[in-house]
């Protein structure tokens, strides 16, 4: 019986987070770019364009390094948040041509292309297909195993998608240096110490000696090498983002107004009817810095939750991490548990019931007037000098 | 027809401002009136000199006193403008 070939295709768009922090069309510029270091993170340069690693300028790089390297470089504001709205988008445009695309990072999913052929009259037009979601610099590469399709679109040039067969596989790979193999880097360096320095050289090797020589991490990479690869696929579950988010009038950096503000999110967000019950088990929260680019975080709760106190100590801590006052707070409920069978506690606490009887006051009086209408006092520096800076009213939402 | 609810004002927005009062001071520049309520006793004075490193400074005479109706106001002058203001503090 013939064995089914599996074919993958890989989507990748190179120096993703850069073209997403510069912004525009996403085409990178002629002169040389990095992205600069994260705000609170080590002063590290991010990805950099081509006429910037003509310098020697690599991800990782301290700044002064680089900049001694390269004086006329652009450092451009990392923007975590705009990258994962357009690795989302991305993913969701690949959905939207009937693809399962696995995310493996942002600007770089795989997808089966066994069902999809067929309804796209053959696999050459559903690359085509596949090209024009992409966005600027993106590129497509079709292959029957994981490691290959990431190799094909990497070689694949714009608009010109690249496809390999299990045939073409081995020679495909044959010139490959082995630092491009999934290996350790002291493998690497022991095969570059011992002459080995494609990937064809290292398949031309017996089995046995590869084994005795370099172990289970030799293994995986001589079958690589020959082809043997695998074409399994961990489709995401396409997310249903429940999203809120607060502008501040004035850049707002006091913990406690952030606490106050994140209180209103998650209230507002647990409200959401489009929740159905079920408890966030992974949250998002995101800032626009006052001072240019974006912060996130995500949050994975061991156990989903819908209780509003569970989820503020899970997220307070994190607001300590912002590196800068911010214009912007915005909470999403990524993932959603299937519901909540969590079994209620038989006598509730006087406090729970105070707080209970409030939020139904609250529900009455916005039945009543509209939303808006009924706000509450946030204390947000009071130790300013200036009363009129110690306190905002904001919306009460529960 | 239900009636049109009114629209609310913008959904976070500042409390305590200032608002402009009337008030007669002595020559040394301390409130003898404020709307047209005599000052029955100055509780207290303090002086705020804020953003001076900034384009925008505020330099404030603050005094807390006490009405002969008996109540509690707190009005400040604005170096700037000369004004007279009253706030919550």
């Amino acid at each position: 019986m013939a064995r089914r070939t599996h074919t993958l295709v890989c989507v990748l768009v190179p120096r993703f987070e850069l073209r997403v922090a510069i912004g525009g069309d996403g085409r990178l510029p002629a002169v040389p770019v990095a992205l600069g270091p994260d705000p609170g993170g080590p002063p590290a340069v991010g990805e950099a364009n081509a006429a910037a690693a003509a310098f020697g300028i690599r991800p990782g790089m301290r700044v002064g390094e680089a900049i001694a390297r390269c004086p006329q470089l652009r450092l451009v504001t990392p923007d975590p948040g705009a990258v994962a709205d357009a690795a989302g988008s991305l993913l969701e445009r690949l959905e939207a041509m009937g693809a399962a695309p696995e995310p493996l990072a942002p600007g770089r999913a795989l997808f089966a292309a066994d069902g999809l052929v067929r309804l796209h009259g053959g696999l050459r037009r559903l690359l085509a297909a596949t090209a024009t979601t992409l966005p600027e610099g993106g590129r497509a590469g079709a292959a029957p195993g994981r490691f290959i399709a990431q190799v094909a679109a990497g070689r694949a040039r714009r608009g010109r998608p690249l496809a390999v067969d299990r045939d073409g596989a081995a020679p495909f790979l044959a010139q490959l240096p082995v630092e491009r193999l999934p290996l350790p880097p002291e493998v690497a360096d022991e095969l570059r110490a011992l002459g080995i320095r494609t990937a064809g050289d290292l398949a031309a090797l017996p089995l046995p000696a590869v084994a005795d020589r370099l172990g289970r991490d030799g293994i995986g990479a001589w079958r690589l090498a020959r082809g043997e690869d695998e074409a399994w696929v961990c489709p995401r579950t396409p997310p249903e983002p429940l999203r809120e988010a607060i502008d501040f009038p004035d850049p707002a950096g006091d913990e406690l107004a952030l606490a106050q503000a994140l209180r209103v999110l998650c209230d507002r967000l647990l409200g959401n009817p489009r929740r159905r019950g079920r408890p966030p088990r992974t949250l998002t929260l995101s800032a626009r810095l006052a001072g240019g680019g974006s912060w996130r975080r995500t949050v994975a709760l061991r156990e989903a939750t819908a209780e509003p106190r569970r989820l503020r100590d899970a997220l307070v801590p994190r607001l300590r991490e912002l590196p800068a006052a911010i214009e912007r707070l915005e909470l999403e409920f990524t993932e959603l548990a299937a519901s909540a069978h969590r079994q209620e506690a038989l006598i509730r606490a006087p406090e729970e019931l105070r707080r209970g009887r409030a939020a139904e006051a609250a529900r009455q009086v916005r039945a009543a007037l509209g939303e808006g209408h009924l706000l509450r006092v946030v204390p947000v520096a009071p130790w300013a000098r200036l009363p009129e800076e110690r306190d905002l009213l904001v919306p009460y939402d529960g | 027809m239900p009636p049109r609810r009114e629209q609310p004002r913008s959904a976070v927005r500042r409390i305590g401002g200032p608002r402009a009062a009337c008030v007669s001071a002595g020559e040394d520049g301390i409130p003898v009136a404020v709307g047209g309520r005599a000052v029955e006793h100055v509780r207290d004075e303090w002086r705020v000199d804020e953003g001076w490193w900034t384009g925008r400074p505020v330099q404030r005479r603050y005094f807390e006193l006490v009405l002969a109706d008996g109540q509690n106001a707190v009005v400040f002058r604005d170096a700037a403008s000369g004004r007279w203001y009253a706030q919550r503090a």
